[in-house]
């Protein structure tokens, strides 16, 4: 089977293609430093290490993250205030996005929520809706600005 | 490609094919965000998935001119496959931001407005410095466009197009 490894801080993903009957501790083995856990993208929970790749439900094409920080701290900084909250490290910028500009976040309007999107701290483009706050975060934490989307002109 | 055919090819070309080959490009096959229609070098056509919307196309397709790539920023003209011409302003992609990107009334409709296409970014020079992190440079590839027009065809600006 092929699926695509997404790792702690690194930005970057990769394909690879093992036997669906490689246990998910094995995978960790080969392919992450010592201590990490494996989660399939947009769960809460790590994958029991003791399984094999089939059995914990990894699907062709699928995508994974691997990572030791248990839990990314997030921060939105958006119109002088931040929030914060704990994400697994396979919650997609999505998911970061939909927080953002929710009931719990800033409670943005349609209207708004359709103009403004979010890039890391420091950067100048917008973040991959499909990136993982993993794989953007340093240290287990991550920063974002919910920001105008860019709108070109003269 | 072939081996013959990467030995023929011209390094616009192979430099293409191999951004093609990329892992987020192939992850973006593999999740349905986009895919290639066809190669007639110069040109390429991708197809980019666009978010559901009443009455209106699962994806729009973008003819890229692309000599001198990646040196050179693609010409991306909206491009409609049943006509195999420029895609006409009432079945372009509509939304407060996503309209102005892909305008029909400036270059007759054949490049979209936004710094990742040459004809946009030469005709605003400026764009480079105000932009930089949309303009292109020899360092960005394919998935930088795609990616970018994904993103504007799946966001809650977008609200769908004649069909």
């Amino acid at each position: 089977m092929e699926f695509y490894i997404h790792v702690s801080a690194v930005e970057d993903i990769r394909r690879v293609r093992v036997e669906e009957t490689l246990t998910v501790g094995e995978l960790l083995a080969g392919h992450a430093e010592p201590g990490a856990s494996a989660w399939l993208e947009e769960t809460e929970e790590p994958l029991d290490p003791a399984g094999t790749l089939a059995a914990v439900g990894v699907a062709d094409r699928a995508h994974i993250h691997l990572s030791r920080c248990r839990r990314v701290q997030v921060a939105v900084r958006y119109g002088g205030q931040t929030k914060n909250r704990h994400f697994p490290p396979a919650a997609t910028v999505n998911a970061v996005f939909a927080w953002a500009v929710g009931p719990q976040g800033f409670k943005l309007t349609d209207a708004e929520r359709a103009k403004h999107t979010l890039g890391v701290c420091g950067g100048q483009t917008e973040a991959d809706r499909d990136a993982h706050v993993g794989s953007l975060a340093t240290d287990c934490a991550a920063c974002f600005d919910l920001a105008p989307k860019v709108r070109y002109a003269g | 490609m072939s081996a013959v055919d990467v030995q023929m090819a011209t390094p616009d070309q192979r430099s293409f094919h191999a951004h093609l080959e990329r892992v987020p490009f192939q992850a973006g096959v593999d999740h349905g965000r986009w895919r290639v229609v066809g190669i007639a070098w110069p040109h390429a056509i991708i197809a980019v998935a666009a978010a559901p919307r009443p009455d209106s196309p699962a994806e729009f397709h973008l003819r890229m001119e692309l000599t001198g790539y990646p040196q050179q920023a693609p010409i991306i003209t909206a491009w409609d496959p049943v006509a195999d011409g420029v895609l006409a302003a009432r079945k372009r992609p509509r939304g407060e931001i996503v309209s102005v990107v892909f305008r029909a009334d400036w270059e007759h409709g054949r490049a979209l407005y936004a710094p990742y296409d040459r004809i946009a970014l030469q005709s605003h020079p400026n764009w480079a410095r105000e932009y930089p992190g949309q303009a292109w440079n020899s360092s960005r590839d394919i998935i930088f466009v795609v990616s970018d027009l994904h993103r504007l065809l799946n966001s809650d600006d977008y609200q769908g197009a004649s069909r």
